[in-house]
């Protein structure tokens, strides 16, 4: 390739990277900086805020919060079941897709459907369905003689809620995944599977050694993606909860709504250096994260 | 010899039709599960309270049951005060501000995301992979977080005053600070990339200069991808929420979201009233429905030709 | 100064008329005598100056609702007579009002522009309290904020701390009269107060708006409610003989006293008469499953601290919950909750009480006055889920820990004691509504005009009526004008409280026709007569910004209510709960 281009690619960069640090670099750099304020009051003195000094201690203030424990708890536990079971469900769906070529466009268009949708307006259906009295979910598991379970309610354990929130994270973020990977699966050189064929390798063969493989990079891209999504998940919290963040009070809350629930206040004295200093903190920990699974996918990865 | 390899093939036969059979009840299954939410959205939206509140839930109704009424309170008019005559929900306000948002903003963020998915897929300057990683680093912020500081310059643009505020302020407000992602660069940096080099060098032989090499060897090949990327943008405008409630002083700039949320809650004694609200919420989800069926075809044909490989 | 006063009376802009306002006042700092009206039409008899004169016996007209307080009605107050500004004005008013109540607060907005043809009032739902505080927040810090706004006193002990609300002193005391001259206006050649008798707004309502620093007046009450308790009377009545038993006063028809709520104790001993001990309902012998449910679990925990003499927090901002009263209250509460006497409506999977309450599932609730209707089964519920059938409801007030203000009790589970001073208390809440001081001097001015026009005595009223909040002004309880509350019926507010006291009297036993509207107003005028005697000790929640190392008042009130909730779901001990809420609360 061409060395001297450099000027010409950040043309082409430009218009990006203009709105980019004008409406991301910057408040990400005013971020760090409020986190490290000491007693900031933004609307004092004119709106232009006040404060007396820096300070590491917004820092402890969300360590020592109980809640940002439970949150870092819960955030993982949804991270890092709901993103590899979608990417399971929705690799063998497409692989199942490529199988039945007849009805693939119709089965494509349905799988399609909760991308073409509001979450607002699925989260509220959701959490309809999942009301313990009147709700679809333990209708169903009445037919199976099993009594009501209170999913999102305030008396539901911490493992129903957590179920309830894994059912609606995994069904909304499958239409993504199946799109990518059945374009990805479309892509797969037929000459490998008719190879494969040939040597009479089983379904379960084919997939392990050649769909996934072939898939890789992809799966590699998806899993980086909904991690870095999964991790900031809150809409799903409040579209299921609302602002009670979980059945029981703060149950469900994930590292994003303990943020969120600094912000909101944030015209107290010290409330958004504890919003940007909890926001920080996570940026730090999906960074830790989205680097070991690069660099765990550099040795898997098959190009 | 030839008595068995037709046994062979008659077994063949039949475990392919079961497997597929099995597939078949996989993918049958699933696409139950996709579509309830749905049904249910409906099923409610057309229930009255007591309905809802029934145990064992209503699975089916008939249509002398229906309950219209949530449908049509929707549409009832303002009776008296400023506002007389207009709806109480402004649907109609809301879906056309929302459509106008989602296509500014799509062309936006398809222009940006080419352009820069193209210098990073094909061009070498100095500091590519640094630049992308920082990009890629973006991702993992929090957005919330930058809604104070980005409403601070929304307000310093002058878009943000609470007397006179202009539909076009609302508009590039809602837009600009949404026009670039990371994501779809990405995305689209894996299609770019796999268009061979000798495409490249043949065009430069030609004379073809980079923008034209872009214009028309690149864009049409990965055509399925941009098309993808701009289905998939344009969605996002219906899911906004924070940011539009935020940055509109006025009712009639709002979004379908914002309409969604308080509208059908009882401000007095924080009641929701289900039915209004799934009513709203399937009036909301009709028309991406009913556009993605008109569209279907190419929608479909557009996500399965993306061919996104590493 | 008289000379000020000439020269400034010719001006026509507000700014100027608004700094001479002040001046006036400190000389005349008598408030006038005027009640609620905002208009008062022209005394026909009286000569029109263009300077500060008297108008005797002004308080005449038909619009006038008579003061009920001590103001000397009888002494005139010098007005200062100027003409009313008529440029254009535009003023914001943001509130959260969904499609339900939004479209009467249109009728008075209209109303009022009609008065005043210059002024037009752009009003806007910022659908819940949450976005609006946010971005009125938001607002101060980019000098961007509405006219007025509706607010709980927590926002506006935030606002206040950016200078941002406007102190409406000024205008309470105003003895400014102007005369409108816009042909135009439904109100041509009247007079218009700025002052208002501060008097007439219900004390303790007024206390929650002057608690700011400087016992100043930055918000007027608008939308107040109080908690009721509404009581499964049927049940009452099965059980009359035993209940008397227990030296608890009730009449043949199971009506509970109106005047003196029941207490802890005797919700303690009605348990074993009026529920099954096994939460469910047993039909056969008109049992619930639970005596009593509160709705909401954060005005649980506040009213009983109050009770209790339990320390919460003051208006410094200090969060003082961490202290023995409460934990043996909230040991108290436990036990109550182990015995079935309270309950929370989570145990149903509910946000209120009101459903199962009647599904005869719980036989008394507290809640929300403006919530009334949602108590009361009717044809429209789906009857097979009506336990009890549809049964008749009476509302009472709010359970006390003490028959008597300030006297000390022990109250018992069986093992433990829990001794403490009683006090009687009910919450009242509900937003209030202020004018920010960024605004013009004309933009405040009628911003004022139209926050006296939605409290005056009618509007307060017909509010009160239609939306089942209360009216917060004493004279509208008295007032002679009626009010059209459908195209048939009309009514005084006074008339409207009659209906219950008329049927109270009776004993439920009243010959209506079928048809006769005072069905339809019946509970809400139950709810309205309870919430009237309530008044008088009602005890409003300190507000607060939160401070360097705690939270603000309204963090703290949900926090103590979910300590409820864990309490009750035995997620945590009351000692745990606790100290979860210290924990979020300070740090």
């Amino acid at each position: 390739m061409e060395t001297k281009n450099n000027w010409r690619a950040w043309l082409y960069l430009a218009p990006m990277l203009f709105l980019m640090a004008v409406f991301t670099f910057y408040p990400l750099f005013n971020a760090f900086v409020i986190s490290v304020y000491r007693d900031y009051l933004p609307l004092a003195n004119e709106g232009a805020g006040t404060i007396s000094g820096y300070t590491l201690s917004n820092y402890s203030v969300i360590f020592n919060n109980q809640l940002f424990w439970q949150a870092v708890l819960n955030t993982f536990v949804l991270a890092f079941v709901s993103v590899p079971v979608s990417i399971i469900i929705s690799l063998f769906i497409s692989v199942g897709l490529k199988s039945i070529p007849k009805l693939k466009g119709f089965f494509q268009s349905i799988f399609f459907l909760p991308y073409v949708t509001n979450s607002i307006a699925v989260g509220m259906a959701f959490a309809v369905m999942f009301h313990r009295n009147h709700g679809l979910f333990n209708a169903i598991l009445s037919w199976f003689g099993i009594s009501a379970i209170d999913w999102i309610g305030g008396t539901a354990t911490w493992w129903a809620q957590m179920g309830a929130l894994m059912i609606f994270t995994i069904w909304e973020s499958l239409a993504f995944k199946i799109l990518v990977f059945t374009s990805g699966l479309q892509n797969i050189d037929k000459q490998y599977y008719d190879a494969a064929r040939i040597d009479a390798a089983s379904k379960w063969t084919i997939f392990k050694r050649i769909t996934v493989p072939l898939l890789s990079p992809l799966i590699m891209y998806i899993s980086i993606t909904s991690l870095i999504g999964a991790l900031k998940a809150y809409n799903s919290v409040i579209g299921l909860f609302g602002e009670r963040l979980g059945g029981q009070p703060y149950s469900m809350i994930t590292i994003v709504a303990f943020v969120y629930k600094y912000r909101s206040d944030f015209a107290f004295q010290g409330y958004y250096s504890y919003a940007a200093a909890g926001a920080i903190i996570l940026f730090f920990i999906t960074l830790l994260f989205s680097a070991m699974q690069t660099m765990v996918a550099k040795r898997r990865v098959h190009y | 010899m030839a008595e068995v390899f037709v046994k062979n093939e008659k077994v063949y036969k039949t475990q392919k039709f079961i497997s597929n059979l099995l597939i078949f009840i996989f993918l049958g299954f699933v696409a139950l599960v996709v579509l309830v939410p749905f049904y249910w959205m409906l099923l409610t939206s057309l229930k009255n309270t007591t309905m809802i509140e029934q145990v064992p839930p209503i699975f089916f109704l008939k249509p002398a049951d229906w309950e219209i009424e949530n449908y049509r309170s929707l549409f009832y008019l303002v009776p008296s005060g400023p506002r007389r005559g207009e709806p109480l929900f402004p649907f109609f306000t809301y879906m056309r501000n929302t459509i106008v948002v989602s296509i500014v903003s799509t062309v936006g963020t398809v222009l940006t995301t080419v352009l820069a998915a193209f210098a990073f897929a094909r061009l070498n300057f100095k500091g590519r992979d640094v630049l992308f990683a920082i990009l890629i680093a973006t991702m993992m912020i929090p957005g919330e977080i930058f809604i104070l500081t980005n409403f601070l310059t929304i307000n310093k643009l002058g878009w943000y005053d609470i007397m006179n505020q202009t539909f076009m302020d609302v508009l590039l407000a809602m837009t600009l600070p949404f026009m670039t992602s990371v994501f779809y660069v990405f995305y689209l940096r894996q299609t770019f990339k796999q268009i061979p080099n000798e495409l490249y060098y043949a065009a430069k032989v030609d004379g073809t200069t980079d923008f034209q090499y872009l214009l028309k060897i690149m864009i049409p090949i990965a055509l399925p991808t941009i098309i993808t990327i701009t289905i998939l943008n344009s969605m996002g405008a219906w899911n906004a929420y924070i940011w539009p409630a935020m940055i509109t002083t006025k009712d009639e700039f709002r979004l379908v979201s914002n309409g969604l949320r308080g509208a059908f809650t009882d401000s007095g004694t924080g009641r929701t009233d289900f039915g209004q609200q799934m009513a709203s919420a399937v009036l909301v989800t009709l028309p991406l429905l009913l556009m993605f069926f008109v569209f279907r075809k190419q929608i479909m044909r557009g996500v399965s030709r993306s061919g996104i490989k590493g | 100064m008289k000379k000020l006063l000439i020269g400034l009376t010719t001006f026509l802009f507000a700014f100027a008329i608004i700094g001479c306002v002040d001046v006036v006042t400190t000389e005349t700092a008598a408030p006038t005598t005027t009640a609620a009206p905002t208009t008062t039409a022209a005394p026909t008899t009286t000569v029109v100056t263009t300077q500060g004169t008297t108008l005797p016996g002004e308080t005449t007209t038909v619009t006038e609702a008579p003061t009920t307080t001590a103001a000397p009605t009888t002494t005139a107050v010098p007005k200062v007579l100027m003409d009313l500004p008529d440029d254009p004005v535009e003023i914001v008013f943001w509130h959260i009002y969904g499609v339900d109540k939004s479209a009467l607060l249109d009728t008075m907005i209209d109303e009022f522009e009609a008065m005043f043809p210059n002024v037009t009032i752009t009003s806007t739902s910022q659908s819940d309290y949450n976005t609006l505080r946010e971005k009125i927040n938001l607002g101060i810090s980019v000098n961007q904020v509405p006219t007025m706004a509706l607010g709980y006193p927590d926002h506006y002990a935030a606002y206040i701390t950016a200078n941002a609300v406007a102190k409406l002193d000024t205008y309470i005391n105003s003895n400014v009269r102007y005369e409108v001259l816009d042909s135009q206006s439904t109100i041509f050649g009247q007079f218009v107060d700025v002052g208002l008798d501060i008097e007439d707004f219900v004390p303790g309502y007024l206390a929650e708006n002057n608690q700011y620093i400087g016992g100043f007046y930055y918000s007027l009450p608008y939308s107040k409610s109080t908690e009721t308790m509404a009581v499964n009377r049927m049940v009452l009545k099965h059980h009359v003989t035993a209940i008397r038993a227990l030296g608890i006063e009730i009449s043949d028809e199971g009506f509970l006293s109106h005047d003196n709520p029941l207490t802890f104790q005797q919700l303690q001993d009605l348990t074993p008469i009026l529920t099954s001990g096994t939460g469910t309902t047993n039909v056969g012998e008109k049992k619930c499953g639970y005596l009593l449910n509160y709705d909401s679990s954060g005005n649980m925990y506040i009213n009983m601290s109050r009770q209790f003499n339990a320390p919460y927090t003051n208006s410094l901002g200090e969060i003082l919950i961490d202290n023995a009263t409460t934990l043996s209250m909230l040991n108290y509460i436990n036990a109550m909750f182990n015995a079935k006497t309270f309950v929370l409506p989570i145990i149903w999977g509910q946000s209120y009480g009101s459903l199962n309450f009647k599904y005869g599932d719980v036989c008394m609730t507290v809640g929300s006055t403006a919530g009334v209707g949602y108590n009361i089964p009717s044809l429209a519920d789906t009857q097979a889920n009506l336990k009890f059938g549809i049964f008749d409801v009476d509302f009472v007030g709010v359970p006390q820990s003490v028959a008597e203000h300030n006297t000390p009790v022990t109250l018992t589970d069986g093992t433990n004691n829990y001794s403490f001073t009683g006090s009687l208390s009910a919450v009242q809440q509900g937003p209030n509504i202020g004018i920010f001081s960024r605004a013009t001097a004309n933009e405040k001015l009628f911003a004022w005009l139209f926050i006296k026009y939605l409290t005056n005595t009618d509007n307060t009223a017909r509010w009160a009526m239609d939306t089942g909040y209360l009216p917060v002004r004493l004279s509208a309880y008295t007032s002679e004008v009626g009010i059209p509350l459908t195209t048939t019926f009309t009514t005084t507010y006074a008339d409207f409280l009659e209906i219950a006291q008329e049927y109270w009297e009776a004993d439920g036993i009243v010959d209506w026709e079928v048809t006769d509207e005072r069905w339809d107003y019946l509970h809400s005028s139950m709810v309205a007569n309870v919430a009237r005697a309530q008044t008088q000790y009602y005890q409003y929640d300190p507000a607060f910004a939160a401070g360097a190392r705690s939270a603000g008042s309204a963090q703290a009130r949900v926090e103590a209510g979910y300590c409820l909730e864990f309490i009750f779901n035995k997620t945590r001990t009351p000692s745990a709960a606790l100290s979860f809420m210290k924990n979020q609360l300070t740090w």
